[in-house]
């Protein structure tokens, strides 16, 4: 009878388990140029030519700034956990949620615009919308990540992969808010 | 859906996702695109134009040509963000479909609003009060507004828990933006003593303006000088900020 009930459990390589590819780089770079766009939306309701330039790319450095920062030891960490996705599959999941963060930013600046053409709030609803748009994207890739890691036949290492994409997501928040706190200076040049 | 005008507010107001699925048909929604313009454009100005009645005299027409665009304005500014909270990798939530949806959201609130101005209307008999007057506008036009967002949510995929947070950015995106546009088009209502004009600068904002309105209600008033604001109102300095 436990002959009948233990069957032979195969041995997969994760290497073997196929994982969901990685965005095209023309959607990457688009997911760039919406964080870009949302950055020069902003920029133009605060009544100056030069912080209108200067606050282009403020949210392409917070954001893919603070993803490019954290990424690698993200990647470190699952390693030494010895966690069974393979590294291609994590940073696929990445190059998802910054493809998801770009494109959240790019439906998202209309609404800046709007506030920038019509009122001085142009700075206080861009980081509110900014702020939406990276707490979205983030569920999104710890959804990603704990998929990738479960998908590579490794259902048993769901809660420490939830813990770990959590705490990288943490660590990326942090590393955002000092990325923005420099753009910050940068931009209105204090 | 039969191609007449009755039933089509009919379904509009019974089955709104009926009248989205039959503009999948590109001949009926050729048909009941300027038909839903219509009644929008008919239905915001009977709203309006009571809103207007506050005041009286010019403020009629004015607030009654006003108040369609209220409706379809934050609508216009606002989707793409719903579009980019809901679509996924694996699906994209079409362009049209999120259009037409938006467009009979907005519609279904000028009808219920035009059914809701006889209420209004006796309600503003009896309180006079300026802010009050204001703030039933705000309370109805939210209650009004949430609902056609509503309909909304007919062309997006289905949504569940995990969608909670999607849903409450757009619901605050779309509140934030409904809010400055009534700023930027006031007056609706228009104070009993201020000059009437069609459109007032572009000045201030929404949120300085609540806060102005909240401390004259409690008898503050210390002098408030709207300054010009945004890019419409100010423009660019190129000597700013260097």
């Amino acid at each position: 009878m436990s002959q009948v009930l233990s069957l032979p459990r195969p041995e997969l390589d994760a290497a073997d388990v196929p994982s969901r590819p990685a965005p095209p780089f023309s959607r990457v770079l688009t997911g760039l140029a919406g964080l870009a766009l949302l950055g020069a939306a902003a920029g133009l309701g605060s009544g100056s030519a030069a912080i209108a330039a200067r606050s282009v790319p403020s949210a392409l450095i917070v954001g893919a700034g603070a993803l490019a920062l954290t990424s690698p030891a993200l990647l470190v960490v699952h390693q030494v956990l010895a966690l069974r996705a393979p590294p291609h599959a994590l940073v696929a999941a990445l190059a998802r949620a910054l493809v998801r963060l770009g494109a959240l930013a790019l439906g998202l600046t209309p609404f800046v615009l709007f506030f920038a053409a019509t009122s001085g709030l142009a700075f206080a609803v861009f980081p509110l919308a900014f702020a939406a748009a990276a707490a979205l994207s983030a569920a999104g890739a710890v959804r990603e990540l704990v998929g990738a890691e479960v998908g590579a036949a490794n259902p048993a290492a769901a809660v420490p992969m939830t813990a770990l994409s959590l705490g990288w997501v943490g660590l990326t928040a942090l590393v955002g808010l000092r990325l923005a706190v420099g753009v910050v200076q940068f931009v209105f040049n204090v | 859906m039969e191609r007449s005008l009755l039933p089509l507010l009919a379904t509009l107001l019974r089955d709104p996702r009926a009248a989205l699925d039959a503009a999948d048909d590109p001949e009926t929604l050729s048909w009941m695109v300027p038909r839903l313009l219509g009644v929008l454009a008919v239905g915001g100005a009977v709203f309006g134009g009571v809103v207007g009645a506050y005041r009286g005299g010019i403020q009629i027409p004015y607030a009654a040509l006003k108040m369609p665009l209220l409706l379809v304005i934050p609508l216009a500014v606002g989707l793409p963000a719903v579009r980019a909270l809901f679509s996924t990798e694996e699906r994209a939530v079409p362009w049209t479909r999120l259009a037409v949806a938006g467009l009979i959201g907005a519609t279904r609130t000028a009808i219920l609003a035009a059914a809701a101005s006889p209420f209004l209307w006796l309600l503003w008999s009896v309180v006079t009060d300026y802010h009050l007057a204001t703030l039933t506008l705000a309370l109805a036009l939210g209650a009004l507004g949430l609902q056609g967002l509503a309909a909304v949510r007919h062309a997006l995929p289905r949504v569940g828990l995990r969608d909670l947070g999607a849903i409450a950015v757009a619901v605050g995106l779309l509140g934030l933006t409904t809010a400055q546009t009534g700023w930027l088009l006031r007056p609706f209502v228009a104070r009993p003593t201020a000059e009437v004009a069609f459109l007032r600068p572009i000045e201030a904002d929404i949120a300085s303006s609540l806060a102005q309105t909240a401390k004259s209600s409690g008898r503050h008033y210390d002098g408030w000088e709207a300054e010009r604001s945004g890019l419409l109102g100010r423009g660019l300095d190129r000597s700013r900020g260097e």
